[in-house]
């Protein structure tokens, strides 16, 4: 894939298939968070590392565990997995470094 | 609290849409018709009644730490189970929800109430709530697929009942918000006068 590819699939993403605008993907946080400044930037930042780390590992995880088992029909629950337990070391992470964000977004 | 007082809890009282404000993301993207709709809130309301009454079962067995990766484990498995089912049988539906069906996986409606209430109550009330909750959400995603696509395209599950000019932006995305605003606006007011009725 050459490096125009990749950025227009960057600048898709960011405004053509804009999540929340376009696709209404992830609006219960969005409405909830949004309601103060510092924790809306606290979220962000929390999704778009968790996002960005999590779709390298589907990808991987998709391409190398799944696809050669057959196993594509079990991607849902793998990929849930994998993410569910990715976030809760991001949660445990920031419980340590910056307690006065779990407290601002509520979970 | 008694066994009925749960099921009509997540009906009208807790809504999980009106009032909790959660499960938004496929009640504004998918209710651009009433059928969509129709089936979407099905859909959801399966997965999180069987994925409620199957925690509460495992409420014993499921250590503090490992809640969440046993409820995502629990409620992905019947994501896949309708997503399966509804691509043999409903291949057209199946298609026109989209990425919406594996997204139930992730809904907030069914992570809210697995957390608060099925890890916390018994099976055959986790099952009741789980029912009422995905009811109370269906409810809503036809109410609002309906009266986008009456007044969006004219049609009404798809038969043509066309009244005046359709409001064609009722059919793309800000359509859903606008009708969301409507009916949470109506929820608010009419809770507002139950609680001056009672004062008075």
């Amino acid at each position: 894939m050459n490096e125009l590819n990749l950025f227009s699939i960057f600048i898709s993403g960011m405004i053509i298939n804009n999540i929340v605008l376009i696709w209404f993907i992830g609006l219960c946080s969005f409405l909830r968070v949004s309601v103060s400044l510092e924790a809306s930037t606290g979220m962000g930042i929390a999704i778009i590392f968790v996002t960005t780390i999590s779709s390298a590992v589907s990808w991987i995880v998709y391409n190398y565990l799944l696809k050669p088992y057959n196993l594509e029909f079990l991607k849902i629950i793998v990929f849930v997995l994998f993410i569910a337990l990715f976030i809760q070391l991001v949660a445990r992470f920031i419980k340590k470094n910056i307690p006065g964000l779990i407290k601002s977004s509520g979970n | 609290m008694n066994r009925f007082r749960i099921f009509t809890n997540g009906l009208l009282k807790e809504n999980p849409v009106l009032v909790l404000a959660t499960g938004l993301c496929p009640l504004l993207a998918v209710s651009v018709t009433a059928i969509n709709a129709l089936c979407m809130g099905i859909a959801t309301a399966l997965v999180l009644a069987f994925s409620s009454t199957t925690i509460s079962i495992l409420r014993r067995l499921t250590p503090e730490q490992l809640r969440l990766p046993v409820s995502v484990v629990v409620i992905s498995t019947f994501t896949t189970i309708v997503d399966l089912v509804m691509s043999a049988y409903f291949p057209v539906l199946h298609r026109a929800l989209g990425i919406f069906v594996p997204l139930i996986a992730v809904n907030c409606i069914i992570m809210n109430r697995t957390e608060v209430f099925a890890y916390r109550n018994k099976v055959l009330d986790s099952m009741l709530d789980g029912l009422g909750m995905g009811l109370g959400f269906l409810f809503i995603i036809l109410i609002i697929g309906s009266l986008r696509e009456r007044s969006g395209n004219g049609t009404f599950f798809s038969s043509s009942q066309f009244i005046g000019y359709p409001a064609i932006i009722m059919v793309l995305p800000p359509g859903a918000f606008i009708a969301l605003g409507f009916l949470m606006g109506l929820a608010q007011w009419f809770r507002n006068r139950q609680v001056t009725d009672r004062h008075e």
